[in-house]
């Protein structure tokens, strides 16, 4: 008999949060607790004598670093799954090619060049960030929704417009489930690349992490470099691990067939 | 214009009528105005050689292809004046390549059409277990399983309980069998003669495997390159085949195709000697030319026995070769005979018990007639 485990053991479920739960853990303590930065930073870097943001407390900054990035993030899911869709659409087809051009295009750009390249055009404070960050992570989702969409196999769409599903329906209820997976993917590179980019936006006025960074960087104080990235880096990591896991209760029984995925089309 | 006559089945009604319709993509032309009349109850196969138009048909008449003139008529009503949806609700829709929902469990695959229905939720997972457990698939098994853990055979199995799902009246069947090995399709070709027997449903059967249409087929319709070529009961179109290109597509092997045609029950003998012992003399004398079955507690055959030239032969039979079902064809029914070795074979049922015997003179004179 073939063993097949539809949801994961107990075990394996606390596995997985384990890391999750302790990191979360340790960001909050950094962040809430002066002197544990201090602490910290002040035992790797002997030789300072500053260890924090003369105007902010990094409870500030990453509030705002988070504001930004998850800000960011939805306004990109939002715009690329529905523009994703539209354009695997019948109607919407003939603009496919161009979105995933432009998306190929945007994605050679560095994030740095993003920021500074708007700042002229867009001006000073976080809403020019804002719409820099939405702009440049619209794309992974989009071009990943697209991807997504044109991997869902044809007998299924077939079969699901034999069966009568109407235009909404074979939209969530066949081809959505499949694609999921892959916008998944596209919404999670969307909020590290925006995690990043955020930190750069310091310098038009994004009141993020970025902010420390750069004032170590000018004071020439690694300390305070140092103090932001921590917290970046706990950031991304717990974001990485909660859409770890929301894609993998996903596809933990979805696996496409390769048989079904390699089925050649219907004689026309 | 005189529109092309095809005779249609005698003994029930007209379901469908395709008048006059014609399908173009841009310069070519698909179908050149189509007449066809489907049988109510029964099994129409359309079947022909690659784009001869036959897939088409099949969707124009769910509407999945538009129509570029004519008419389909489904009772009174023109199909292109009824909801698209609604209209492939009523049709149980299956393709070749399945087209499960990977997403899926087996269960949710199976109950989308009465999903889409909007039937009471209370009773659908019954109903579920009804459908596979009449495709053959155990439903404690198979229920959760999901599509990537199936086989071919199996797949297709699923596929068509989900075509049943809403028990519609109608059934499409676009080339079902088409992927899966000989093996299997032919025992899926059993499931289906049984399925049928059961529901008496209307389908409408797309084959290019004329072996296939013979053996499904009550109303054969023949296509080439976008017209109906020959439409009637296969019996006819086997023994008067309208054209050379008909001929030809029906092979040289006709009157071995014509075995097809019948099924082990309404052929065999149903009086048959057997018992739980071997032969003794007083059963089956020497000069009897009769075949005597050894049977198991539950009636079914272990052993065949028969004089051949003043010597008992016997043959033990495996329950899977040796056998037929009563759904089986004559031409089974021949293979049969000649791998078990005796002139004729034994006929079981569902469960199977002993239900009676195919013997080769039948054969013989149901090819010659």
């Amino acid at each position: 008999m073939r063993l097949y485990k539809r949801s994961a053991s107990p075990n394996h479920v606390i596995r997985r949060w384990i890391p999750l739960i302790l990191i979360t853990a340790g960001l909050v303590l950094y962040i809430t607790s002066s002197a544990l930065q201090t602490t910290i930073l002040s035992f790797l870097f002997p030789g300072e004598t500053q260890f924090t943001h003369s105007r902010k407390t990094i409870l500030q900054m990453t509030g705002a670093h988070i504001t930004l990035t998850i800000a960011a993030t939805v306004l990109s899911s939002v715009f690329g799954i529905f523009i994703g869709i539209l354009v695997t659409r019948k109607a919407g087809r003939e603009f496919q090619q161009l979105v995933l051009k432009l998306n190929a295009f945007i994605q050679t750009f560095p994030p740095s060049a993003v920021i500074i390249l708007a700042f002229p055009v867009l001006g000073f404070g976080w809403k020019p960030a804002l719409l820099a960050l939405f702009l440049y992570s619209l794309f992974p989702v989009l071009g990943n929704t697209v991807v997504g969409f044109n991997s869902v196999s044809p007998a299924a769409i077939d079969a699901a417009k034999g069966m009568g599903m109407t235009w909404f329906q074979q939209l969530h209820i066949a081809e959505l489930p499949q694609a999921f997976p892959m916008i998944i993917t596209g919404i999670r590179h969307s909020y590290i690349l925006n995690l990043g980019t955020a930190a750069i936006a310091a310098v038009i006025g994004g009141e993020g992490l970025g902010t420390i960074i750069i004032s170590g960087l000018t004071l020439r104080n690694s300390a305070l470099v140092l103090s932001g990235t921590i917290v970046i880096s706990m950031l991304a990591f717990i974001g990485e691990q909660l859409f770890a896991l929301l894609s993998w209760k996903q596809t933990s029984h979805g696996d496409r067939t390769e048989k079904q995925a390699n089925m050649s089309k219907k004689e026309k | 214009m005189q529109l092309p006559f095809h005779p249609i089945l005698s003994d029930t009604s007209i379901f469908l009528q395709a008048e006059r319709i014609s399908v173009r993509y841009g310069e070519t032309e698909a179908l050149k105005e189509v007449f066809l009349q489907i049988p109510t109850n029964r099994v129409t196969v359309l079947i022909g050689p690659s784009g001869c138009g036959k897939s088409t048909t099949l969707r124009c008449i769910n509407a999945l292809v538009k129509l570029s003139s004519g008419v389909i008529s489904y009772g009174d009503e023109s199909i292109q004046n009824m909801s698209e949806t609604q209209l492939r609700r009523t049709m149980g829709y299956a393709i070749q390549s399945v087209g499960l929902m990977p997403h899926l469990s087996v269960e949710e695959n199976v109950d989308l059409v009465p999903r889409l229905l909007g039937w009471e939720r209370s009773g659908r997972g019954e109903r579920v277990g009804r459908l596979l457990n009449l495709v053959r698939l155990e439903p404690g098994i198979y229920r959760n399983k999901y599509p990537h853990e199936l086989s071919g055979g199996e797949a297709q199995r699923v596929g068509v309980a989900r075509a049943l799902g809403a028990d519609p009246p109608v059934l499409l069947m676009d080339e079902p069998f088409g992927a899966v090995d000989p093996l299997t399709r032919e025992q899926l070709q059993d499931e289906f003669i049984r399925i049928q027997r059961q529901l008496k449903k209307t389908v409408i059967f797309v084959t290019h495997d004329i072996d296939e249409a013979i053996r499904l087929a009550d109303y054969l319709v023949i296509m080439k390159e976008g017209e109906v070529v020959q439409a009637d009961t296969p019996e006819k179109i086997l023994s008067s085949p309208q054209d050379d290109f008909v001929e030809r597509f029906l092979g040289p092997d006709r009157s071995l195709k014509r075995l097809s045609l019948f099924t082990a029950d309404h052929c065999c003998i149903q009086e048959v000697l057997s018992g739980l012992e071997g032969p003794s003399k007083s059963v089956l004398p020497e000069d009897s030319t009769r075949c005597y079955w050894q049977v198991d507690e539950g009636n079914r055959p272990l052993k065949g026995f028969m004089w051949i030239n003043g010597r008992l032969v016997s043959r033990v039979v495996h329950s899977v070769n040796h056998t037929v079902q009563t759904y089986s064809s004559m031409r089974e029914c021949m293979a049969t005979i000649l791998s078990l070795g005796l002139p004729a074979a034994a006929v079981v049922d569902d469960e199977g018990h002993l239900f009676g015997e195919v013997r080769f003179e039948t054969i013989q004179t149901i090819s010659v007639s």
